[in-house]
């Protein structure tokens, strides 16, 4: 059973009532979303309880401070959250909350996912160097359009904008100016979105054109971009040179939502070894960069959780040093999740490849054993 | 193609085979001295990672070795192997290195012979291919 409803203000205006309201009606006790700061000009994740919310709730930001996922890792580590909490998450970051089920690392019970179409978010930089009250605006305007001029690099090549796999989606694009439509998606959406007032929505034809429309041109200029991207950095001499201002400094790890190792093999005492060690390898090349292994840290990070990678871009945002991280991993993901035609966060029941095999597959790794044996 | 040598880095499985390369070794079975042997308890224990800094730091070549399908002394190691050396594999070709350049071979504990004839075969393709393109050059 779908229910849809109509949720009036406009778009973020609407959200923000919708989660109140429902919050106040008794569907949720808590309450996990981003909140402003007094003057309207920063952002971050709260968690807040009923009775008690901030009078800046702002669902909706402009950019995106952290993934909500790496902070429900964070907070049900030890255990679920003790009553119904409803979660908003951008598409990106519940693409990183399904994957991190599977991986055990978020314990599920009790949230209540809420996803919304999402233009985008500007880079981190970007927002703060600029005027703020200009860009929130200029991102209202993209919430209802689907495009937003000056998004992050990911954002603006993302296809899969929509809040579809989350138990309540606010759906923005191709609906009528002054409103916006939840659809609830799960039995347990619909029991929270049954609780607030709200005309239904008879025929949701008109958004699901528009969102339609809006990922085939998206599917196309990701296809491009990556493929522009994949000319560029090509070839060892080419990598080096999308590496070569990065300072080792592991931001990009750290805020990244699949990243969720408490100790990474790459701060490890396995890089450790005596100065001469180093010297030989010096010795071997024409000279060691230090910190040495940097190449080596983002390559490992790649077949680490590269098949997992959601395109969030955090790791980007993150970036001192401005090194396209995120639109690497997306190059590097698409091929590595195209070997198991593995899509991250498409279905919480889909394993992850490193913990799943089929014993008939890849025979072509081991092909020149097998093709001997035959001859012999 | 003796004094050029070049650079094989194997990761052998401590139950076959490594066993097997032992086996080899005390049948004093003949095989290309290219080859830099390391034990790991199992094929799944070769991360991906190992077989990228290998290819970095100027290896010509990376041999994983296992336990036959169905053999793994854990079971299912050697599945799991293999998944890893198709993302190794992958990665290696976005890079722009030959993923040719690794191999995955099953070798049983009793297989001397295999085992120098697997050396040998790898070592003759490197040889064909020269060396690899990162081994001097100073990579980030
Ligand atoms: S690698 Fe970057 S884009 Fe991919 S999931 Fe991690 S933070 Fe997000
Ligand atoms: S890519 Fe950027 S964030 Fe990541 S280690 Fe390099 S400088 Fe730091
Ligand atoms: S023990 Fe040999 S492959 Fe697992």
């Amino acid at each position: 059973m779908k229910i849809a409803k109509k949720i009036p203000g406009r778009n973020r205006e609407a959200l923000r009532g919708l989660l109140e309201s429902m919050v106040e009606k008794g569907a949720a006790e808590s309450l996990f979303a981003a909140a402003a700061n007094k003057r309207g000009d920063s952002f971050s994740y709260f968690l807040m309880k009923r009775g008690s919310l901030p009078d800046t709730l702002e669902p909706l930001p402009p950019i995106m401070s952290r993934s909500a996922a790496g902070m429900l890792t964070y907070l049900t580590r030890k255990g679920p959250l003790p009553g119904k909490t409803l979660v908003v998450l951008r598409p990106c970051e519940l693409r990183a909350v399904t994957e991190l089920r599977k991986l055990n690392q978020i314990h599920a019970d009790n949230l209540v996912t809420v996803s919304f179409d999402c233009p985008g978010v500007f880079p981190l930089k970007d927002f703060f160097k600029g005027k703020a009250a200009v860009l929130i605006e200029q991102h209202e305007k993209a919430l209802s359009d689907g495009t937003l001029a000056g998004a992050r690099n990911v954002c603006a090549i993302c296809a899969e904008f929509t809040g579809e796999g989350a138990d309540i989606e606010l759906g923005f694009l191709g609906v009528p100016e002054g409103e916006c439509w939840a659809v609830a998606n799960t039995e347990a959406g619909a029991q929270c979105l049954g609780l607030v007032e709200g005309e239904d929505v008879g025929d949701l034809s008109s958004r699901d054109e528009a969102v339609q429309a809006a990922k085939e041109r998206r599917a196309v200029e990701r296809k491009q971009r990556l493929l522009a991207f994949q000319q560029e950095v090509g070839g060892p001499e080419n990598i080096a040179k999308v590496l070569e201002n990065c300072l080792n400094c592991h931001n990009c790890m750290r805020v990244c939502p699949i990243c969720f190792c408490q100790e990474c093999y790459f701060e490890s005492s396995a890089f450790r070894a005596e100065a001469d060690r180093f010297l030989a390898r010096a010795g071997r090349k024409k000279g060691l960069s230090m910190p040495a292994d940097t190449l080596l840290f983002h390559l490992g990070r790649m077949s680490h959780m590269s098949v997992s990678c959601v395109s969030c871009g955090a790791c980007e945002d993150a970036c001192p040093a401005d090194v396209p991280v995120s639109l690497f991993f997306s190059l590097v993901g698409r091929s590595t999740q195209g070997i198991f035609d593995y899509v991250p966060g498409r279905d919480v029941s889909e394993p992850v490849p490193y913990l799943h095999y089929e014993r008939e597959e890849f025979q072509e790794m081991e092909a020149p054993y097998l093709e001997k044996r035959g001859q012999d | 193609m003796s004094g050029k040598r070049k650079k094989i880095v194997a990761f052998l499985c401590n139950w076959c085979t490594y066993t097997a390369a032992d086996l080899a070794g005390t049948s004093r079975l003949k095989y290309e001295p290219d080859i830099r042997i390391l034990r790991v308890m199992c094929s799944s224990r070769v991360d991906p990672v190992f077989i990228l800094k290998a290819l970095m730091d100027g290896a010509d070549g990376v041999l994983v070795g296992g336990c036959e399908l169905g053999d793994c002394h854990y079971q299912r190691g050697n599945y799991y192997a293999r998944r890893k050396v198709a993302v190794a594999k992958k990665i290696a070709a976005d890079m722009g290195l030959d993923p040719e350049r690794i191999r995955l071979s099953w070798i049983s504990a009793s297989d001397g012979p295999r085992f120098a004839e697997v050396v040998n075969e790898f070592t003759r393709e490197i040889e064909e291919k020269g060396d690899t393109p990162v081994k001097h050059e100073a990579y980030v």
